[in-house]
């Protein structure tokens, strides 16, 4: 292990870090809140930890796959315990379990929230959330690559860890110029975003706290309604954006070279409009009825849709209450299936199944004629045998956390529902379970704190896919030979 | 620039390493995909998987806005036929490994009539690497520039050598020639040295002069070591070949171990003056009976870089004077100097060498930019630059040009003449300037002026 090329990177991220807390410090000046210390008591302490590591004179740059791993996954948890502080020091969650949990949810683009009533706490602590989920959609060491020259060799495997999908590759030779395409996409769309919302007449603050969350495709509002009082405009404009944010960056990337048609050709593009369009048709049939008309149930399943299958986390109804089981059931599947793989959604993601499909499929056509030889076919290019192995590997683990963490959730609230859709709404950074309890009108502040750190691990292992989580608490990481 | 390389392979893979420090645009193409990942691991380049004779993937690796396009797989068919290819679609520069020894003799057609803007040879280059060496035997390393012209020889200073103790000033005072102290490398610090400068016992002085001046000059500081005349080749592959060719052009004897019947068979057809013995040539009774000892040098050239250390260490043991030896991998080269085999020759090191200058040449074709260029360490390069109409300083003399302190001028070639350079020469257009430098990333001559 090349332990001072990962201090130093840790220290890189800790001062980017520092960044952005001046950013909700700076929030909290505009509204004259008082609560300034909350912003520098971490800014100063992680200075104090970030400088000397990132002054550290590293000879040796090569970062190999478990660096990689290791860096990616120690900089999410510690990013996240250093988050927590404002929280705890603000007074908006005086535990820090609980500001933890709010953190760990906002970095990972979850939204689940412990705040009972967000409407009452600080705007600054409301920026900050919404810049934790801006910030950790495309990816904190992304961006961390995209501004910092001279990580040439074996970055890839940082990108590679921190990045979803099954494969991960670059856009353009230089990975740093990469990392600089995708987070200027991010950036435009972000904008564009909220320069609509602001058309839409919602308010300045709220227009920017919303793209933020919806560009992470995180969930966290400053409503208790969440998205339901804004309006049919801006909840049709969101609903879009919340689809866009979850197809695969490099589909922009194609489109804006002038490669329109590939783009669109994508399997895993054409997969997930196919989702999307059939359950909003199958949940709008469903709910018409309670709604009244077909175009307001249409408007409704499509928010909730593209919500859930973004993986963002926006209401604009209560649908857990509300809608009965059949829509809410296709919600819980959406919430497994996520987004596209390259893009700020979570969930297991739609390549995989792709492939998971394609793959079955083969395996049934072996064993009809077990001396066929089958060639596995992903977007025009054939699966290697890794890749299809990950990708059922990664499957196994990911039912087995579901099964693991509903069962030890069940020890603390005595509803299967709730927890196994807490649990579903975690690992895959959803937000809002479907029951009364955890829906996107209640909050996860029922839970105890050990439950709570729990399922803030369990939403790290859904943003970093697993692995690099699992291979940090692996003994033989740490192993010299 | 973008650049393209076919080829993951050995080759492919030390280009990409060089041309990544100059911050090139890179994508690299290969069948395998394996191997492509695995370069795109290490280093920061774009991996596109498919063949280079496929129009599709050609296109997918960004073929119209290649500035240039070069094949190095193993076959000389694909690597020609996808020159071909690129050209056709928009790559700007092609360059091709050639390495049969059948199809390079047709290069400068195939250059003609198949829009090739290079053939590179590694085996060929890497042999007149090695026959430039046999030239200078006491030289640990050898350089030409500007076709000869101009040659930079490596010495060590020896224990008794008469430069010991003395400063540069008093050396070209005491022995009057016309050659060039350019660089002094003591231990790992390098220096170029000015006319105070003092030689110490164990310093590696670089030379630069003309050919005869430079031996004219060992002769009289004994660094001087009778010029080999016969010759012993272990391995006979494809640069035994291309060497054996050119030494007994200048009258060597040549003597060939090969281990392959029919491969010696083909050698000793091919090449009728040189004697060919089959046999295992890491058999020391074999060497012996074969009078290793007698040979005035010995070339390892096996196919495997362990049995070429093994049988250069026998010679070295033997006493044979000058021990050259090929070595594939790089991760080896420090190692095996440090056991003593200071001179060693890695093929795609030069190779890599070679395509580097030719793309920095054609980079610069406008400006006063690079010819050619050697690097002695990643901190000391010597390069080759043409003086073009557009040079401000022409006619000044050199001791009037404030040239920055780490860059010394070399050298000059004006027309087919070496021109010593003294503080009364000057600069003309059209001459090629050997400039020696310490400074980072000079790629224009008037980068050199402060």
């Amino acid at each position: 292990m090349n332990y001072k090329m990962v201090l130093n990177v840790l220290g890189k991220v800790f001062l980017l870090e520092i960044i952005l807390l001046a950013l909700p410090m700076i929030v909290g000046f505009i509204y004259n809140e008082s609560s300034y210390m909350a912003w520098l008591i971490p800014m100063a302490s992680l200075f104090v930890i970030g400088a000397p590591l990132s002054f550290i004179r590293v000879k040796n740059k090569a970062i190999y796959a478990k660096e990689g791993f290791v860096i990616v996954s120690l900089a999410w948890i510690l990013m996240s315990a250093f988050g927590a502080v404002p929280f705890v020091i603000n007074g908006a969650l005086p535990s820090y379990a609980d500001a933890f949990f709010e953190t760990v949810s906002g970095f990972t683009t979850t939204g689940s929230t412990v705040i009972v009533n967000v409407e009452t706490i600080d705007r600054s602590i409301q920026f900050w959330r919404a810049l934790t989920h801006w910030i950790g959609g495309m990816g904190v060491l992304v961006f961390v690559l995209a501004i910092t020259p001279g990580y040439n060799s074996g970055a890839m495997h940082v990108l590679r860890a921190e990045s979803p999908g099954p494969t991960v590759g670059k856009l353009v030779s230089k990975l740093s110029f990469t990392a600089r395409i995708l987070y200027g996409i991010y950036m435009a769309m972000t904008a564009l975003l909220i320069i609509l919302l602001l058309i839409g007449k919602m308010p300045v603050f709220d227009s920017i706290v919303h793209a933020f969350a919806t560009a992470g495709t995180g969930g966290f509002g400053v409503k208790a309604d969440s998205i339901g009082g804004y309006g049919t405009y801006n909840q049709a404009v969101i609903a879009i954006f919340m689809f866009l944010f979850s197809i695969n960056f490099n589909l922009y990337y194609l489109i804006l070279i002038g490669n329109v048609k590939k783009a669109f050709k994508s399997e895993e593009f054409r997969a997930f409009t196919m989702i999307v369009v059939v359950s909003t048709l199958s949940i709008a049939l469903n709910i018409m009825a309670q709604v009244g008309n077909f175009g307001m149930a249409l408007h409704h399943a499509f928010f909730q849709v593209s919500s859930i299958s973004s993986t963002t986390g926006f209401s604009s109804t209560d649908f857990a209450n509300e809608w009965p089981d059949f829509s809410k059931a296709i919600l819980m599947v959406l919430m497994v299936t996520g987004a596209c793989a390259g893009s700020t959604g979570g969930g297991i993601k739609v390549s995989r199944l792709v492939i998971l499909c394609k793959s079955v499929t083969a395996d049934i056509k072996r064993m009809l004629h077990p001396r066929s030889v089958v060639a596995v076919k992903f977007e025009n290019e054939p699966l290697s045998k890794e890749t299809e192995r990950n990708v059922r590997s990664y499957f196994v683990v990911y039912v087995l956390i579901i099964a693991l963490c509903s069962l030890v959730l069940c020890l603390d609230i005595n509803d299967f529902m709730t927890n196994f859709s807490s649990t579903l709404a975690c690992l895959g950074n959803v937000g809002p379970g479907i029951t009364k309890l955890n829906g996107p009108m209640a909050n996860y502040a029922l839970y105890s704190p050990y439950s709570k750190v729990l399922l803030s691990i369990v939403m790290l292992v859904g943003r970093l896919e697993i692995f690099p989580i699992l291979i940090l608490f692996t003994p033989r990481t740490w192993k010299k030979v | 620039m973008n650049l393209i390389i076919v080829g993951a392979g050995k080759v492919g893979e030390t280009l990409i390493e060089n041309f990544l420090k100059e911050s090139h645009d890179i994508t690299v193409l290969d069948v395998n995909a394996s191997e492509v990942s695995s370069i795109v691991d290490k280093l920061d380049v774009k991996g596109v998987v498919g063949s280079g004779i496929e129009r599709d993937s050609l296109i997918n690796a960004g073929v119209e806005s290649a500035d240039f396009f070069i094949a190095c797989t193993s076959r000389d068919e694909t690597n020609i036929l996808c020159c071909v290819l690129a050209k056709k679609l928009g790559a700007k520069r092609t360059i091709a490994r050639v390495r049969d020894p059948e199809y390079f003799k047709e290069v400068d057609g195939m250059k003609e009539d198949l829009g090739l803007d290079f053939a590179f040879n590694p085996e060929l280059h890497t042999a007149l690497e090695i026959a430039q060496q046999l030239k200078f035997p006491s030289a640990r390393g050898v350089e030409t520039f500007v076709k000869n012209r101009v040659t930079m020889a490596e010495y060590e200073i020896a224990d008794g050598n008469p430069l010991i103790g003395k400063s540069l000033k008093d050396i070209s005072g005491e022995f009057g020639n016309k050659v060039l102290i350019a660089v002094v490398q003591r231990g790992k610090e390098f220096f170029i040295p000015r006319g105070d400068f003092v030689i110490n016992l164990g310093d590696l002085i670089h030379i630069i002069a003309k050919e005869a001046e430079i031996n004219a000059f060992c002769k009289k500081t004994k660094l001087y070591k009778r010029r080999a005349k016969n010759i012993f080749i272990v391995g006979g592959g494809k640069i035994t070949y291309y060497l054996a060719l050119e030494l007994i052009k200048s009258g060597l004897d040549v003597k060939i171990i090969e281990n392959d019947e029919g491969r010696a068979q083909v050698l000793a057809g091919a090449l009728p003056k040189a004697t060919v013995i089959l046999g295992d040539g890491t058999d020391n009774a074999l060497l012996d009976e074969e009078n290793i000892k007698g040979a005035d040098a010995c070339v390892t050239l096996t196919g495997i870089d362990e049995e070429n250390v093994i049988v250069s260490l026998y010679a070295k043991q033997k006493g044979v004077g000058k021990v050259i030896t090929k070595i594939d991998r790089s991760s080896i080269v420090s190692m095996v100097e440090r056991i003593g085999l200071d001179a060693v020759v890695s093929p795609k090191d030069i190779i890599a060498n070679q395509i580097v200058s030719f793309v920095r040449a054609h980079q610069a074709e406008t400006g006063n930019g690079i010819n050619t260029l050697y690097k002695l360490d990643d901190k000391v390069e010597a390069l080759v630059f043409t003086v073009r109409e557009s040079f401000g300083k022409q006619g000044v003399p050199l001791k009037k040009l404030s040239i920055k302190r780490n860059v010394l001028i070399g050298g000059i070639v004006r027309g087919n003449e070496f021109v010593f350079p003294t503080g009364e020469s000057c600069l003309l257009a059209g001459d090629r300037v050997i400039v020696v430098t310490a400074a980072k990333q000079v790629t224009d001559l008037t980068q050199i002026l402060r």
